[in-house]
């Protein structure tokens, strides 16, 4: 089976987040090759994100985990900027919640723990996570491939061994096995 | 959700029929019932009563959302008596068939309590023995038994993830936790209690709990629902998040000096609020 390329930073948000992902891709039945995992992004370089970005246009999937949880200000409009010019998101200029849930959408209808939340996004556009009523995570298809952002980590979840956050991690890696169902958009979210 | 109440909140001096008559005009799906702690449910009661008690409750429109009882705390599963912790294991056992004559699926149980006397590892280890014979026994009546966390009281299982080993080490799919929301305040936060248990809570016992008052003198330190610290919007949130549509049951102390049956409209009230999720 081809082991998904899991891009982490050298620092313990984005290490810890990394082997709970690889764990948890360790369980799964089959696994795309075409997926990248780039876990508690806080130090994304320009070059990188290009990098990204054209590999999510020939085809592969991306999914961007923001460790901006902990950073400052500055950090978090630097690393927003950069991520809003490379993968076409759109995030809200402050960025903080205080609930302690976040309410998937896609691609299953989920809670699960949230992270100190500290990137929200702006437009409902493929959104496919709420905390608190914001925006979170969203989804987005980016020539043959797209990005999958996570503005709240999932990855400490996989490692506590939430069970929500675990069928939300699986679903993911399903769904992005399967064209039409990375497709879909998710539905409409009642409040 | 259903919302049920237990029948140790009837006004004093009123008949079990009269209390019935008021949860059912309160809105409540069903009633709690306690063995050993009203007249009409006793150790003592007969088969034939017990069928009686079904039928009133069927007649007004009621169902039994579980069997608790009052004796745990004098006849426990832990005692180092064998004649006590026979009893003890008689009156699960009448609970399990009464739960049975009831058309009802799960019982309430304080499995353990540790106590200068009586150590710690001691009350484990026969706990989960006891527990793993009892746990056959559910499995024949096909009626949960739920360990109801006591923490405070119990001196016992003070961590959820300590309370999930130890139903890992009872291993029966019928014996779970009835989980109490107002029974967490001093050794952490029930909405993660709700979710490190999810699928092995057999019912909630819903109360609010001052999580800064003192436990020593006469104060209690539970209140009505919505009064106290307990966090209900993470709380309903955990119970979304685990996919819990079982019984929600309040479990109030009687603290009303006049108008002692305005507690159970006003707990229904809340209740349906926290149902509802308008928190």
């Amino acid at each position: 089976m081809p082991t998904p390329r899991i891009l982490t930073e050298p620092h313990l948000l984005s290490e810890e987040s990394g082997v709970h992902f690889q764990q948890m891709l360790s369980g799964c039945q089959a696994v795309p090759h075409d997926l990248l995992i780039v876990p508690g992004i806080r130090e994304m370089s320009a070059e990188r994100a290009e990098r990204l970005r054209s590999r999510t246009v020939g085809g592969a999937w991306v999914i961007l985990e923001s460790g901006l949880c902990f950073a400052g200000e500055g950090k978090r409009r630097e690393q927003t900027g950069l991520w809003e010019k490379a993968f076409g998101l759109r995030f809200a200029r402050s960025g903080r919640v205080s609930e302690l849930f976040v309410e998937y959408a896609w691609p299953v209808r989920q809670i699960v723990r949230g992270f100190d939340v500290g990137t929200l996004l702006e437009s409902a556009e493929g959104v496919i996570a709420w905390s608190g009523g914001k925006p979170v995570c969203c989804r987005r298809r980016l020539g043959r491939g797209g990005v999958i952002f996570l503005g709240s980590m999932l990855g400490p979840g996989l490692g506590a061994g939430e069970r929500e956050a675990e069928l939300v991690g699986r679903e993911l890696i399903e769904v992005i096995r399967d064209p039409v169902r990375s497709l879909t958009l998710p539905a409409p979210i009642r409040r | 959700m259903k919302k049920a109440i237990g029948d140790n909140i009837f006004p004093p001096n009123t008949t079990f029929e009269q209390g019935l008559t008021l949860l059912k005009q309160g809105g409540y799906d069903g009633v709690e019932l306690w063995l050993g702690e009203r007249p009409w449910f006793q150790m003592k009661t007969s088969d034939g009563e017990v069928r009686e008690l079904a039928r009133k409750i069927r007649d007004v429109g009621l169902q039994v959302s579980d069997i608790a009882n009052a004796l745990d705390w004098e006849e426990n599963i832990c005692a180092r008596d064998p004649a006590v912790r026979e009893a003890a294991m008689r009156h699960i056992r009448r609970q399990l068939e009464t739960a049975q004559m009831f058309s009802c699926d799960a019982i309430l149980v304080v499995a353990g309590v540790v106590k200068e006397d009586l150590p710690y590892n001691e009350v484990y280890n026969r706990c989960r023995d006891v527990l793993q014979k009892l746990g056959e026994d559910a499995a024949r009546a096909r009626v949960k038994i739920g360990i109801e966390n006591c923490c405070a009281e119990q001196k016992f299982l003070l961590s959820p993830r300590e309370f999930s080993t130890f139903l890992d080490e009872v291993n029966s799919e019928w014996v779970g936790i009835h989980l109490d929301v107002g029974n967490i305040h001093e050794t952490g936060f029930a909405e993660q209690w709700i979710e490190i248990h999810g699928p092995r809570i057999t019912r909630m016992h819903m109360k609010d709990v001052h999580k800064h008052r003192g436990r020593c003198g006469e104060e209690s330190v539970y209140t009505n629902i919505f009064l106290g610290d307990n966090n209900w919007r993470a709380i309903r949130q955990a119970m979304t998040k685990v996919n819990y549509d079982g019984w929600v049951i309040a479990e109030m102390e009687a603290r009303y000096k006049y108008a002692a049956d305005q507690q159970i409209f006003d707990t229904a009230a809340a209740l349906d609020r926290l149902m509802a999720g308008r928190l």
